[in-house]
């Protein structure tokens, strides 16, 4: 039996399930009479006063075992538990609607949860379970309910499954006996699952109904990559599970080896290896899995999901954040790139027949130029704080880095004028990615410090292919022999005039892709985080010599299926098909 | 009363950690403490309605303080909203 979640911790758990009673209890009773308000008061009263010894002794508990900054949500419980306005508002129910305590504590607590459901903002939703789980810990304290959990009897290796898993119940676990959690609330933002990340302790939320399909010792599989959960596998799952977990660990470990050695190849030539980020959140992965700097900082996440546009001010702090976390490393800040299928409600986008032939990256910034120009006075003034780069998306010609160029130099004499600091020496860059910035690379590698090379919209573009069509998806290849000939120019451009040459794409990640990469003369290869070691482990066993070698063989095919072959013929035997009748 | 107008500018705003060290410090000042967002006015010495309201990024609020130790409150609590990074 296969149930479905939301996959809210990563890692694989195999295990008997311990199922969590339920501690949600919804008061009822009886009003009371005006002689017994003072009582009720009381009950009150100590029911908070209990809640807030609990609290303060899972707060220890907490800072022991998650350390100081992830135990303050207990903080934050105590701080509701004694706040004025409850107090006042639990106080008036009892004294002149004659409810008893409990039921008081409820209503009380209700309206502020409908409050907090209704807010605009996903991180603020998500903290009305946290005002339930505080309901529940005062209601069941004024009513003199235990909670019964008693995790600490468990046998090993056991997996929590549970309706509603609190910050208070997974502060209490015993992580080297609980190996993974399941509930069938809870989000990926909840408290629970940050906490589950944080321990590395497998978690999947969102799973309905797995507490009726689940009993009380059933095998289960968690798998916290995909979300499921497995009811009494059978035996080829366990072993797939088990596989999945012994690699795991292998990549972990070779993960820290890795990180320390320098990134160059077995002779000595040195690639960079970046990370792509969206938000600086992903910061922490980046530096976790060895990044040399940030090689695209996809700043479009602060325009979106917003009613205006972001201030100067918004954008400065989120820039000086990730600068400031990445220190000396650089951070390639990409200007916005909205259009498309990135729209957002304070631009005005026309209707098109060819959005992505259409009104787009810095075709917008013309038409509103408040945009652009708040978005590199708040990079400029954060350049202080660390390496930044700025990178224009959707270059088409040589005029359009001019006028900005103008327009950067315009904005650092206003700075200058305002006496506000700034790295007058910032390096600026292009992305490289339609055919038209392809065929005067050598004029625009003149205009600037550096390319990024985007495969995935240059493949679309010179290949004609929307890969978001069915029907002639698969005609998309990013190792299609016109690409690669165009990367192989843009990179004779870059270093014909002395500047440094990227890729930003999905290219930059793919594993079979990694050794003609180096062939072919990048500088820097930027993917997602979690792909870097295993690129970093290729790119340390190859030797760059026979990289060129590659290089040359594949620049003198013309048909993709030559390619493909050259390039899996290079792959360690075992690892794919070989195919010998081609 | 004193008071002062300001935009928020941590990424978080003024949610549970930071709304937390907020609301313990307006609670170390004797004076009345409100929050002023848009048209709603509410108690800034509890977390409980600070997190109904919802205090986000760029959000601009106005700070007034009423009572004896209103001008070293108001100031306290300006510094600690400036500071805030996450």
């Amino acid at each position: 039996m296969k149930i479905k979640g939301i996959p809210a911790s990563f890692g694989f758990a195999i295990g008997r399930a311990h199922l969590l009673k339920s501690n949600v209890y919804t008061p009822k009773g009886a009003s009371i009479q005006s002689s017994d308000v003072e009582n009720e008061i009381e009950r009150f009263i100590q029911g908070k006063a209990l809640s807030v010894n609990q609290l303060e002794n899972l707060h220890q508990e907490a800072v022991k075992k998650l350390g100081a900054e992830k135990a303050e949500v207990f903080q934050g419980q105590i701080e509701i538990v004694t706040d004025e306005e409850l107090t006042n508002e639990v106080s008036g129910k009892i004294r002149k609607q004659l409810m008893n305590a409990e039921v008081a504590v409820h209503l009380a607590f209700e309206e502020a949860i409908a409050e907090v459901e209704s807010l605009d903002d996903n991180y603020l939703r998500a903290r009305a379970d946290d005002l339930r789980d505080i309901r529940q810990r005062i209601v069941n304290n004024i009513a003199g309910r235990e909670r019964n959990d008693n995790l600490f009897e468990t046998e090993d290796a056991v997996i929590v499954i549970a309706h509603d898993i609190t910050p208070s119940d997974f502060a209490q676990m015993d992580t080297k006996k609980v190996v993974g959690i399941g509930s069938e609330t809870g989000s990926l933002t909840s408290h629970v699952s940050i906490m589950a990340q944080t321990l590395l302790v497998p978690a999947v939320v969102g799973a309905c109904q797995v507490t009726s399909v689940v009993s009380d010792g059933d095998m289960v599989v968690l798998d916290g990559q995909d979300g499921f959960i497995i009811v009494n596998p059978s035996s080829a799952v366990l072993s797939t599970y088990r596989e999945k977990q012994r690699l795991e660990i292998q990549e972990s470990q070779q993960l820290s080896g890795i990180v320390d050695l320098p990134s160059a190849t077995l002779d000595g030539k040195r690639l960079e290896l970046l990370a792509n980020i969206g938000t600086d959140r992903d910061v922490e992965a980046a530096i976790r899995f060895g990044a040399q700097g940030i090689g695209l900082y996809r700043t479009e996440y602060l325009y979106m999901d917003q009613e205006s546009m972001p201030t100067e001010e918004a954008q400065f702090s989120a820039y000086r954040t990730v600068l400031e976390k990445m220190q000396d490393k650089k951070v390639i800040i990409r200007t916005v790139d909205l259009g498309g299928d990135k729209k957002v409600p304070y631009i005005d986008f026309p209707e098109e027949d060819n959005p992505f032939l259409g009104w787009r990256g810095v075709r917008i910034y013309k038409d509103y130029p408040g945009l652009i120009k708040a978005q590199l006075r708040a990079i400029l003034r954060a350049s202080v704080y660390g390496q930044a780069e700025i990178l224009f998306p959707m270059i088409i010609s040589v005029e359009e880095i001019q006028r900005l160029k103008a327009l950067l130099s315009e904005l650092q004499s206003e700075l200058m004028r305002e006496e506000i600091p700034f790295d007058d020496d910032i390096k600026v860059g292009v992305m490289i990615e339609t055919p038209a910035a392809v065929m005067v690379s050598e004029a625009l590698a003149k205009e600037v410090d550096f390319f990024s090379i985007g495969t995935n919209d240059l493949t679309q573009y010179t290949l004609a292919v929307d890969r978001g069509n069915n029907r002639i998806a698969n005609q998309y290849n990013e190792l299609h022999p016109s690409v690669i000939r165009l990367i192989k120019r843009v990179i004779d451009s870059a270093h014909a005039n002395g500047i440094r040459v990227g890729m930003c794409g999905e290219l930059a990640g793919t594993l079979r892709a990694v050794e003609l990469l180096i062939g072919l003369g990048l500088d820097e290869l930027s993917m997602s985080a979690p792909r870097l070691p295993t690129v970093k482990k290729k790119l340390i066993n190859c030797v760059y010599d026979d990289a060129l070698y590659l290089a040359d063989q594949v620049l003198q095919t013309s048909t993709s299926m030559q390619i493909a072959r050259i390039l899996s013929e290079t792959e360690p035997a075992g690892n794919c098909v070989k195919n010998n009748s081609i | 009363m004193v008071s002062a107008e300001m935009t928020i500018q941590n990424e978080t705003g003024l949610h549970t950690r930071p709304g937390t060290r907020f609301v313990r410090l307006a609670k170390t000042f004797k004076c009345n403490i409100t929050i002023r967002k848009r048209d709603r006015e509410f108690n800034g010495k509890s977390l409980l309605t600070l997190m109904k309201v919802g205090i986000s990024e760029g959000d601009t609020i106005i700070l007034k303080c009423d009572g004896e130790d209103e001008d070293i409150a108001l100031k306290s609590l300006q510094e600690f909203i400036e500071s805030l990074e996450e």
